[in-house]
């Protein structure tokens, strides 16, 4: 750490924030430290306000001491500290953008989903013409079917909220879960396709194709 | 709630490029900051392991997370 501020080893940092109360000066230089940082962090992204950056490194300064036993040790306990307070900033500003946007819910998902038999794909019927099913020519029309078909609901809903754009720390609170287990969700439904796609006779080229079709020319 | 087709193809390139293991966000994140102090001054990533490419190539969130780290950090050091 540097502009000015008295360098400490990482056992100084994790003493100091251990003791009860933690040293003010301690503290003081730690807040410094992550405003500055979240500052540069988010200078490239519309920045942010004085006022929110204030509650952001005091929010960061909480999980941080809450945290301390999970920093590995494998790197500065600063970098860890600002890693922290990288991730406390976007998902308040994930959540604020999902509130802003008025980004689908839980009940949307589920529609998507076919738990309420309300999902198709635009454009297209909800469950494919028998010659449909049996044809490799609609690998997106596959795909859909695919997702109502061979995942669980709550693999669904984790596929689906991420496509509608959901923080994945939205998603995980209103399916009861937390991020890994929704990412665990999120990669076992796409083994699940995956599979099924090749067991439905399409290919990695057949998947490069539609891929290269939807891509802007 | 429709699923358009670019969300379908979305899904699909994400599909495409699952692996049977694949590491989780926590276990990314907890690596994130050892990653970025071995970063290049102009803040190219080296040395990265094959599983923590994999995980960004899946994961917009820990993607922006190690973007916006990247650049909170590197002018620091």
């Amino acid at each position: 750490m540097t502009h000015g501020r008295r360098e400490r080893t990482n056992a100084e940092w994790l003493d100091a924030l251990a003791a009860t109360p933690a040293p003010a000066d301690v503290v003081a230089d730690l807040a410094d430290y992550l405003r500055r940082g979240l500052a540069r962090g988010f200078r490239d992204r519309g920045g942010l306000r004085e006022h929110d950056l204030d509650d952001l490194v005091q929010e960061s300064l909480l999980r941080i001491m809450e945290g301390l036993a999970g920093f590995r040790g494998d790197s500065r306990f600063t970098t860890w500290a600002l890693a922290v307070a990288t991730r406390t900033a976007l998902g308040e500003l994930r959540r604020r953008r999902t509130r802003r946007e008025g980004t689908l819910d839980l009940d949307d998902v589920r529609d998507a989903a076919g738990l309420h038999d309300g999902a198709h794909v635009v454009g297209r019927p909800a469950v494919p013409a028998p010659d449909a099913r049996l044809s490799r020519g609609d690998l997106l029309g596959t795909l859909e079917r695919l997702i109502r078909t061979v995942l669980t609901d709550r693999q669904r809903a984790a596929v689906l909220g991420e496509l509608q754009g959901l923080p994945s720390a939205v998603l995980a609170e209103r399916l009861g879960t937390n991020r890994n287990a929704l990412y665990k969700l999120h990669h076992d439904a796409r083994r699940k396709l995956r599979d099924a796609l090749a067991e439905a006779g399409f290919d990695a080229t057949d998947v490069r194709r539609e891929l290269a079709a939807g891509s802007p020319t | 709630m429709k699923i358009t087709r670019e969300q379908l193809r979305a899904l699909l390139s994400l599909v495409e490029v699952t692996e049977d293991t694949e590491l989780d966000c926590g276990e990314l994140l907890a690596r994130l900051p050892a990653l970025v102090e071995r970063a290049a001054p102009a803040g190219a990533l080296v040395d990265v392991p094959p599983e923590v490419l994999q995980h960004l190539r899946v994961c917009v969130e820990c993607e922006e997370e190690l973007a916006v780290l990247l650049e909170a950090w590197r002018a620091d050091d």
